[in-house]
């Protein structure tokens, strides 16, 4: 029994030296020439931001307002996580690629356009294979929106937001800050402040999108962080799938990415919001990595609204997002599916809020963690039924897979029901993978790597099934690779 | 002006600086009690301004405002330490009927019975020998054998003295997975090491088995509002069993503030099961604490019932830390008014094949509200640990409102954990079907309330128990249950 197990750990550590070896495939750097802001935040760089943006007055104050929100509050410590503290005043807040941003394909760098052909982006319209109108956003700025003049027939706007800023101030002055108020929360008050670029996305009234929608986040520029900004908004009766992806550089540092998504769902509208983050989640001893502090909600304005996000977690060092959802129209409806895999020294505390205002609105919430290495994984949700929220419904389900004895799993639901006619159910299960299910396919000859990451993909599968089509395989790679070297 | 600090300086004063009022006597454990209760003080008024002030973000009880509501500093401090034992009624009984129980009487914080006997068995003296023994810790001589039984229960209460929370704002992986004494739990301790008139010691020696059921019985009562603090130190050891049943009690019309505490060990195989009833006035608060330690293959057993009280308060901490330790934690809450009840229940797993069960289910009516707050934490030696939490409450009115908290912190690969939580309504089909079949809509709610309440109710080991919790539960729904009702107002005439 002895020799065995001793024969076991052996073997894993063989496995666990493989895993070094296979790098984080997307942690290249690339040498393009950046124009960054020295190091530090006060209010003479947030109005440098806000100028060298061009912005009109209206978005400075916005800024400022933020920024004055931000000093006087103090970093959330409630994360069931561990980090060393972050120096705000030892990060770029302004990095730009040094090209001309709105210019035609010529004009973009050799190198850029290389960069996120490696990472599987083409930008190049005229390749057109399966049609994905993608925004790249490289540091502060975005480099490239794809398919705007196509798509801009049909009355959809699909551009950088600094573009919007300057073009459609009416949505942005109305909508920007509705759903995530700067004063929200301690990252969401810095985004606001500092914030450089992100997508902005307007489906007018019954219209379709025809393609998905994409928006790709590089960091590349060292010591600097990321803190894009994005504005979803569906008319009455509109409908719009939106992806999301986003890698980093290998770096020993850790990089701060704090983000704020806000989506609005008007009445009869859809918005499916699909996630594959995998940021780089720093190496097998937990140094460097993305710090990723990120604001995301939606709200289901209009009765008979949807929104729907769906996560895949592979990447960053730290994760700390709650992609939320206010009901408030009757018969809206919330959707969060999600993945968290977190391997090595990796932390994650994720999960959604979902609060039921209107009549008769549902929620779902499925969540998968696994963890493994000497990882930390943890579901927080918060499911609140308002007085008035008469006959909302909510099912959870959070399980957890854990893979080796060094790792945690955790469970922190909260749920409040102020109404006497809401149907909560909440289930959590955690455990690990089955020896009997490893059992099984290891005697039909498939190693045993192959079999976990089987097993996975399996557990995974409610999720994985919400994502579009491009995405899935992705994710699915992205599952495998992840894991690869846990398996104990 | 008076806040809550200064309202238990004045308490203090009041018993001439003695900190424990009732306890007169210089001999026995007396050094070590009033040194801990004058420790405990002392780190009462050490902590921050803040927590004393009801308008503060946390309230001395650890519980944000909306549950400390009316318990705040302006309910508190017009509270009063009631007389010292000088109410004792003499002739008092509340009897389990058609059950052969044994019986202590505690009044107001003050064991009844003769000094320095054990109350099992009145013509013994109170020893921790050969046979079991229920007394006071005051009555209890301090010689070496009984300092070394009882050493355990002092070296956690000084543990929990001198624990200190943490205020950093980063903390590391290793300070969330070494589990062990919550600083938060400990510092709730406090005011009642600090006050309690007394303890009340409960042992059994080595393997016997009491067939008895024993039956606390905490009578409060005052007219005016009162501070009362009860203490309850029980010891079983190898291989030991016994049923408990614990009642608080109070006139419908009584204002106390009944803060208890609860500390037991289970040595190796002994096996126990509690029932805890609670059926208090609506202007009665109850704050209730039970920490237990559980060893090898110990077995422990709970029920909470909470049938009535204004504002009722469970918290509780079981230790499972040698391997084959079992824990069952059953609760039932029925609340209506504005009554409510928060059960806030934490479950370590330390050692390797533990295992432990919760299940609370409450019915909410009128304006009441309940809070649920489950912990699980699962040690990372603490292999093959099975774990289960359930909480299931029934709204059957507009205004009632359910909150849950089902946490699990796993830091263990092989372990089975899961939990659940649901919030819903009575069963409309089944209520059609009942009343299709000419049974009024109000008694076939009720039916089905109890049938509800009935999984609770069955897992009670002991038939007669079971019968009487089944008909209590059943006057608390048709409304016939007033606080007390089968205690008090079966008592001599004067006593209510």
């Amino acid at each position: 029994m002895q020799a065995k197990s001793v024969k076991k750990q052996k073997e894993q550590d063989e496995i666990l030296k493989d895993i070094t070896r296979n790098d984080y495939e997307w942690g290249f750097e690339t040498a393009v020439a950046t124009h960054a802001l020295k190091k530090g935040l006060n209010e003479e760089v947030v109005r440098e931001i806000s100028r060298l943006k061009g912005e009109p007055d209206y978005m400075l104050d916005f800024r400022l307002k933020a920024f004055r929100q931000w000093q006087k509050m103090k970093e959330p410590t409630w994360g069931h996580f561990e980090h060393a503290p972050i120096d705000f005043q030892d990060i770029v807040y302004y990095a730009a690629p040094e090209t001309a941003s709105d210019n035609p394909l010529d004009n973009i760098d050799p190198e850029l356009l290389e960069t996120f052909k490696k990472l599987g982006i083409e930008l190049d319209e005229s390749k057109e294979l399966p049609k994905v109108a993608v925004d790249a956003i490289m540091d502060s700025v975005s480099v490239k929106t794809m398919y705007s003049e196509e798509l801009a027939k049909q009355g959809i706007i699909f551009c950088s937001i600094s573009e919007a800023i300057k073009n459609h101030p009416d949505l942005i002055q109305q909508y920007l800050g509705s759903v995530v108020p700067s004063g929200d929360n301690y990252y969401s008050a810095l985004n606001a402040a500092v914030f450089s670029d992100g997508s902005f996305v307007y489906i007018p009234k019954g219209v379709r999108c025809p393609m998905e929608l994409s928006s790709y986040f590089r960091i590349n520029a060292k010591e600097s962080g990321q803190f894009e900004r994005t504005l979803i908004i569906a008319d009455e009766g509109a409908y719009v799938s939106y992806m999301e992806g986003c890698t980093a550089p290998m770096r020993d540092k850790n990089q701060l990415h704090a983000a704020v998504v806000e989506i609005v769902v008007l009445k009869d509208a859809e918005v499916k919001y699909s996630t594959v983050q995998n940021w780089y989640p720093g190496d097998k001893e937990g140094r460097g990595g993305i710090y990723n502090f990120v604001t995301k909600r939606g709200i289901c304005k209009g009765s008979r609204a949807k929104l729907s996000w769906t996560q895949v977690e592979t990447g960053s060092a730290i994760t700390w997002k709650y992609p939320s959802i206010i009901l408030k129209g009757d018969h809206s409806t919330g959707e969060f599916y999600s993945v968290a895999v977190t391997n090595h020294r990796q932390q994650a505390d994720t999960g959604t809020k979902m609060i039921h205002i209107g009549q008769n609105t549902s929620s779902t919430i499925v969540s998968k963690g696994v963890s493994a290495g000497e990882s930390q994984n943890s579901y927080r949700g918060l499911v609140k039924v308002m007085p008035n929220a008469t006959g909302a419904r909510n099912f959870s389900r959070c399980d957890s897979l854990l893979m080796g004895n060094r790792c945690g799993a955790h469970t922190w639901p909260d749920m409040q029901c102020q109404n006497d006619s809401a149907v909560i159910e909440h289930e959590a299960t955690t455990s690990r993978i089955s020896e009997e299910k490893l059992f099984y396919c290891r005697q039909r000859g498939l190693s045993e790597e192959s079999a976990v990451s089987l097993i996975v993909n399996g557990y995974a599968k409610d999720v994985l099934n919400q994502l579009p089509m491009e995405f899935a395989a992705e994710a699915q790679k992205l599952l495998s690779v992840s894991l690869e070297g846990s398996v104990g | 002006m008076q806040n809550v600090k200064t309202t238990i300086q004045n308490w203090v004063k009041e018993a001439g600086g003695q900190v424990c009022a009732c306890r007169n006597r210089k001999q026995g454990f007396d050094a070590e009690v009033n040194a801990l209760a004058a420790r405990a003080l002392e780190n009462i008024l050490a902590l921050p301004e803040s927590r004393f002030d009801a308008a503060g973000a946390n309230g001395l009880f650890g519980e944000k405002v909306s549950l400390w509501g009316e318990v705040g500093a302006r309910d508190f401090v017009e509270r009063k330490r009631p007389q010292a034992c000088s109410g004792l009624p003499r002739d008092f009984c509340c009897d389990i009927e058609r059950l052969d129980v044994q019986q202590v009487l505690v009044y107001n914080g003050c064991v009844a019975g003769a000094r320095g006997k054990n109350l099992l068995y009145p013509e013994m003296a109170a020893e921790l020998g050969d046979k079991p023994c229920v007394c006071r810790l005051s009555d209890l001589e301090a010689t070496p054998s009984h300092r070394i039984k009882l050493a355990p229960f002092f070296e956690a209460a000084e543990k929990g003295l001198r624990a200190e929370k943490k205020h950093v704002s980063v903390r590391s992986t290793a300070d969330f997975a070494q589990g062990g004494p919550d600083p938060a739990r400990e510092e709730q301790k406090w005011l009642n090491r600090a006050l309690s008139e007394d303890t009340l010691l409960i042992y059994l020696p080595e393997g016997c088995r009491l067939e008895k059921p024993l039956q606390i019985v905490s009578l409060n009562h005052s007219e005016k509002p009162v501070f009362v603090a009860t203490h309850c130190w029980i010891l079983l050891e190898k291989g030991a069993s016994m049923h408990l049943v614990q009642c608080t009690d109070s006139h419908p019309q009584a204002e106390v503030f009944a803060d208890g505490l609860v500390e037991m060990r289970l040595a190796d195989g002994a096996e126990l099961e509690y029932i805890r009833m609670q059926n208090v006035g609506d202007r009665c608060k109850v704050f209730h604490q039970l920490d237990a330690h559980l060893e090898k293959a110990s077995r422990l057993v709970t029920h909470l019932m909470t049938l009535n009280g204004g504002l009722t308060q469970n918290k509780m901490e079981i230790n499972l830390t040698e391997p084959e330790a079992y824990a069952d934690v059953f609760g039932l809450y029925l609340q209506d008014k504005k009554q409510q009840v928060n059960n806030d229940i934490k479950i370590n797993h330390i050692a390797p094949r533990t295992h432990s069960r919760e299940l609370f289910k409450g019915v909410l009516d009128d304006s009441a509200s309940s809070y649920f707050k489950g912990h699980v934490f699962v040690h990372p030696q603490a292999l093959q640990t099975e774990a289960y939490q359930n909480n299931r409450n029934l709204l059957v009115s507009a205004k009632a409102q359910a909150n849950a908290k089902p946490y699990l912190e796993i830091y263990a690969d092989d372990v089975q954990c899961n939990h659940g939580v649901t919030v819903g309504q009575l069963d409309e089909d089944a209520l059609f079907y009942m009343r299709c079949r000419g049974i009024p809509t109000e008694a076939a709610r009720r039916l089905l309330m109890r049938a509800y309440a009935d999984e609770i109710l069955k897992e009670v080991g002991v038939e007669a128990l079971r019968g009487w919790l089944d008909s209590l539960v059943r006057k608390r729904f048709s409304g016939q249950l007033q606080a007390c009702q089968d205690c008090v107002l079966s008592c001599p005439d004067g006593m209510c």
